[in-house]
Order: structure tokens, then sequence, then C-alpha cells
């Protein structure tokens, strides 16, 4: 396998921890891999390779960024990623119960709705402090 | 090469063309109908026959269909014109760059070479044109009328006589109107408790008229609530163009040939009209003859062929398009509460603000957000992807979607002309809203939102998705009474032609804040038998 399938399957892996908390099933990862060669395949600007570099490094900054993504870059390489991922998710039998509507009575979804975008604002701001970093790196590949 | 002169010739299978065709077939003329005729060669095959919910935990290769073989469902950036197309209704558009390319920094239209043509993806909506709808019309309802129950009677039309009868008319051949899903019952349940002050407002919700089938017709079942309308027709509970088509086929004196690009007419004696045509694939070049043409093309594919034909290069001729703006909302009844999944995927309800004192009605549709999928919504969402999906999923059962439409007429500013190119030529549009058209849309809009905040809605954001997303294009050659260039009379004749007719959204002089497609379809059938009855005599 060569370093960027590598990559590519590395990336996979991390997304669907990060979107499901579940490791993709072999089929997925090849979908995955065939639809990036297909939608995704342009050369990448160095804010971009950046930003996929540290999240293949790191992976626990993922949530940070992606949030940061959305506020400044919402077309940035790492949302368009994700949101590819998220298709090919909700499209597989395997996980159509997570996409799913819950039925958990009017209060409680309020609440649910209320702390999921109260813990989404969070990571957003996280990644903006993080953004910096971002630039550097970005600066410094295009030095190189 | 020519072949063998026949009665009629009819250019293009969509809506207009099939229902301009079925009255001259059924005079028992000899009518040929010429056609691109692209069609889904791809995935009709591969969605089983089951409903959404059953395909979503059991077919493994749902994405195919759903995602599309190169994955052409899934698009980033900008929400564009045809983006309401799923994988399977993608052929509507395919070859049109090519073959009909049009120049426009601010109007990118959706075309079709489709068998179908626009209405093979249309959202089956048929309010009829009240003569409050027609001013500047040189015609009336009444005119329209009976081909209104003509055209329901072949196509198949639900709906009900509710608080929207005195904008949708009577019809002779109204079938039931198809369920409500969860989430509308419960939007027009709210409705009925609160319909005094609502209508007092001049805000009024009912059944929409669709061309979905609750009552088998014509060989074509009920819809089984199977909510997979967006991406196959397996049932023919929808209707579209190519099952009358279909129909015409099986008479001796109506022949259809695909694969065909028409170019120009060109009238060559009293009573013979000659259409140039081009083979595709191959590019030979053939003509058909008959006693009568009618142009059914769409208005774009009309405005080329007469102008090419006319050779009237440069010439700039009216266009209109209903403004389209979507809605998301949230209604608050519905969060967190289990929705059926038997249900279809089409307009849930329709809406009529017509506020006492403006002469105008806008009229709107909603519709429940579901078998689209999730992801498209968590594009739009600034939040990080694993929180939007899950906030998506948790309201998706009380997604809804009001799509406004609204009313356009002709401006100095609307307008498209032919251009000779060293390749061919193109369609120039020109097409931009004045601040005083923008101002009466965002007032509306405005308006009727603060209604469904009554019926417990909330408004998320308002969502333009372009000048020409509607993809209703009318108004090059307006019928008129008192005559004019480039204009056609009450029979459909364009004027400066013997034999020449146009049945499509071309000839309308402006758009009411209604689909035009229904009204098109009856128009088409007003023309075909006005010119059968010309051809006997």
């Amino acid at each position: 396998m060569s370093r960027s399938a590598d990559d590519v399957e590395l990336e996979a892996r991390r997304f669907v921890a990060y979107l499901i908390g579940q490791e993709p099933p072999r089929d997925l990862i090849d979908r995955y891999r065939r639809a990036n060669q297909l939608l995704l395949s342009d050369p990448l600007a160095p804010e971009d390779r950046a930003l996929m570099e540290i999240v293949r490094t790191r992976p626990s900054l993922l949530p940070l960024l992606d949030g940061a993504c959305g506020l400044i870059r919402p077309e940035s390489i790492l949302r368009r990623k994700l949101l590819l991922m998220l298709a090919l998710l909700e499209t597989a039998p395997e996980f159509a119960d997570l996409f799913d509507p819950a039925e958990q009575g009017g209060p409680r979804a309020f609440a649910v709705l209320i702390g999921q975008g109260g813990v989404g604002v969070l990571q957003a701001a996280g990644g903006l402090l993080l953004w910096p970093l971002v630039a550097l790196r970005a600066r410094l590949s295009r030095v190189r | 090469m020519t072949t063998e002169t026949v009665d009629v010739l009819v250019v293009g299978s969509g809506a207009s063309g099939v229902n301009v065709a079925a009255p001259l077939v059924e005079a028992g003329l000899r009518v040929r109908m010429l056609d691109f005729g692209n069609r889904d060669t791809e995935y009709e095959s591969l969605i089983p026959a089951a409903s959404f919910s059953e395909i979503r935990r059991m077919d493994p290769d749902q994405h195919r269909y759903f995602l599309g073989e190169r994955f052409e469902g899934v698009s980033f950036g900008e929400v564009e014109t045809g983006a309401q197309l799923t994988p399977p209704r993608r052929f509507v558009e395919r070859d049109a760059d090519a073959l009909a390319p049009i120049e426009s920094d601010s109007f990118h239209p959706l075309q079709s070479l489709a068998q179908g043509g626009l209405a093979a993806a249309w959202g089956a909506g048929c309010p009829p044109f009240l003569d409050r709808d027609m001013q500047g019309f040189p015609i009336s309802h009444s005119d329209l009328a009976p081909h209104y129950d003509a055209v329901a009677e072949r196509i198949g039309v639900s709906g009900e006589q509710d608080d929207l009868a005195p904008f949708m008319g009577n019809l002779a051949a109204l079938q039931p109107a198809v369920q409500n899903d969860t989430n509308a019952q419960k939007i027009i349940a709210l409705y009925r408790r609160r319909s005094r002050r609502l209508n007092s407002g001049g805000f009024y919700l009912g059944h929409p008229r669709l061309a979905m089938l609750s009552r088998p017709l014509r060989g074509r079942s009920a819809t089984a609530y199977r909510d997979m309308d967006f991406w196959t027709d397996q049932e023919r509970t929808v209707y579209r163009p190519r099952w009358t088509v279909e129909d015409l086929r099986s008479y001796p004196n109506f022949e259809y040939h695909d694969g065909l690009l028409a170019e120009t007419f060109r009238e060559i004696a009293p009573d013979e009209v000659e259409v140039a045509v081009r083979r595709h694939p191959g590019g030979e070049r053939l003509s058909h003859r008959a006693r009568s043409v009618v142009l059914a093309a769409g208005a774009l594919g009309t405005a080329r062929i007469v102008l090419r034909s006319l050779e009237r290069f440069d010439h700039r001729v009216p266009l209109v398009c209903n403004p389209h703006t979507y809605c998301p909302m949230i209604n608050l009844r519905m969060v967190g509460r289990p929705a059926a999944d038997r249900r279809h995927s089409l307009a849930q309800l329709c809406f009529v603000y017509a506020p006492e004192g403006d002469t105008g009605a806008t009229v709107g549709h909603v519709y429940s957000y579901r078998s689209l999928l999730g992801f498209k919504l968590v594009r739009e969402s600034p939040l990080p992807h694993r929180s939007s999906a899950r906030i998506i999923r948790d309201l998706l059962s009380s997604l809804t979607i009001a799509l406004f439409q609204h009313a356009d007429s002709p401006t100095a500013d609307k307008h498209c002309s032919l251009r000779k190119r060293p390749d061919g030529d193109s369609l120039e549009i020109g097409y931009s809203l004045s601040g005083e058209e923008q101002k009466r849309i965002d007032h509306v809009e405005r308006a009727i939102l603060r209604n469904f905040r009554a019926l417990r809605c909330l408004a998320i954001r308002r969502v333009r998705p372009g000048l020409a997303a509607s993809a209703h294009y009318a108004g090059c050659f307006p019928m008129s009474a008192s005559g004019g260039e480039l204009t056609t009379d009450v029979s459909g004749r364009l004027r400066g032609t013997t034999n020449v007719y146009l049945a499509d959204g071309s000839v309308f002089p402006r758009l009411p804040s209604k689909g035009l497609t229904f009204t098109m379809m009856a128009n088409a059938d007003r023309v075909g038998t006005g010119l059968a009855r010309a051809l006997a005599e």
C-alpha cells in the first residue's frame, strides 16, 4: 500500500471515530478512497495541507479544527472530507439507526439540542485559539 | 434526408409537448414528436421497490443511487440551480450545457433534453391559474377550464376543496387528497384551531393540488407512501410526461423519434413547414415536414429555435421566471416526537397569502424534510460535523421547508437574445430584479413567516438559491390579442408565420405566484384542440 493510500485509510478511521465513535468497515474505507479520488483530488492549498497533517498526527484536535473551519473556512478540505464521510456513513445500512430521529419527548430533546449546540460552540472557540498553529504550519510549508 | 410529410410535428416531449400532442392524436391526425429524449439508464434498475426506511436499513448498495455512482449527489460550495436533483434525476439536465449553451452573469437556468423535459423531475404541483392570476393574458380562466379538466383526467390530480378552494378553483376529475405526514398533520391541526385569526390576516393553508395519484389511473398505481418520490418513479404514482408518450405510442397515427435536436423551422409552402434537426450522436442533418409544427421545447429551447429560424440574432425578447426562496423551519410541536415512516415525499401543504387590498396572492408549498438525507443539511451548519449531525438527527422529524414562489412580470432588465458564435450560437440572458421587486418579496416573506410562527414553526434562515432556481421560465413570445412582433395570437400561432404554433411557457405574458406547469399543460391541450379543429376544417 502506498503512502498516500495509507494516509487515506488513516484519515477514514480518524473521521469515523470522530463522527460516530466506531471503526469503519473495509468497504466503507474503499468507498471513501474512491470518492476522494473523484471529488477531492485537486492539489491542496498550504493551509489545507497543514490542517490535514495536524488532524492525522493529533486526532484529538479534529473536533476543534472542524469547528474553527466551520466559522472561518467552511469550504476547507477538512470540512469537505468530513461531509463526504458523513454522507457515506448515512448511506451505509449498518449505521442507519445513528441517523434516524431519536424519540425522546419535547423537553428532553430541547435539552439535548442545547447541549449539542453548546459543545459545538465551545469546540469551535477552542479551534479558533488553535488556528495560529495551522497558519504557522502553512507558512512553514510554503517556505519549504 | 427528408421523411414523409405528416399533419403535425411536435418539437419536445415535456409537459407541453405531450399535452399538445394528445388531442391532436385523439382527433386522428398524423402526429410526429421530435425529441432528444435522454432517459435514466443508470439508476432505475438499482432501486428496490421498498420504502425509504426499509432501504436505509437493508440495501447495502443504497449509496450507488443516494450518492450516485460518481458521488455526484455530494456537492460542495454554494447551492446552485439544479441542486434539488437527486442522482437518479440528473439525466434531466444531461447534455444541455453543451448543446444548448447559455451566457449570463446572473441567471443560470436548468435546461433539459430529457424525455419529459424538466417535468421528468418536477414537484408535481398543480395549482390552476384563476382570473386574478391572469392579468395581461388575452385569455381567461374560463378558456382554460375545460382543458384543466382534460389534463387532470389525463395525468391524475389529487387534492381537496378546503380553505384554498377560492384560490384553486374546481376540477371535475379531482382525486381525493393524498394523506399528510405526521409533521403536516400537526401543522394543519393547529391551523384549523387558529384559522379565523390567520384568515383575517390573509393567510390560508390546505392540501396542495398534486399530480400524484390517490387512486389508480391508466395503469398507474395510487401512492404506496414509500417516501421515495425524489428518487424513483417505480409506482408511476407521480405524473411524468413519459407516461403520456407511452400512451400515445399505442396509436397508429403517432410517431416518436428520439435522438434529434430541432434547430430551425421554415415555411416552404402555404400549408407545409419543414423542421431541420440534427441527429445525436453523429451530427447527421435531417428534415421533417408537416402541415403545421408546434414548438414545445421549453421557453428557452423554443426561444432558440424561433430566433434562429427567423434570423433575429441579437434581438432581445422578454423572459420571466418565478423568484424562489426556501425557508427551513422547525415545527416546535414535533421536536423529539416520532414521525410515521408511511409518507410521500412531495409537498405536504400549500399556503396562500392574500391580504385584503393586495391585488396579488403569494402561493407556496410546505415540505417535510426527510428522504433527501441529513448530511445535506449538515453542510449548511457552521458547527462541528459531529454536533451538527446529532442536532439534525434530533430535529429531522420537525424540519419543515417552506418554498415561496413569487410572481414575476417582464421588465427591461429581464431578457434573452440569441448571439451568433463561430461554432454556432448561444442564448445570452440578462435578468435582475429591481429594488422594488426585492423589497416586495422580502416584505411578503416576512409576513408569511409571521403566520408560520403562529403555527409554532420557527424559521431558521431564508435561502435564495439563484434567480433561475425555480426552473419556471416563460414570456419570450407572449400571447397578445393586439398583435406585435414576436408574439403569439390566442390560438398559439406565432405571428408572422402561417403554421407555426407555440405551446410551452414562452407564450405566458407573465407568471403569477403559482407553478406554471399545470397551466402550461392545459394551454397546450387548448392549442392542440384548436389546431386539430383547424386542420380538420
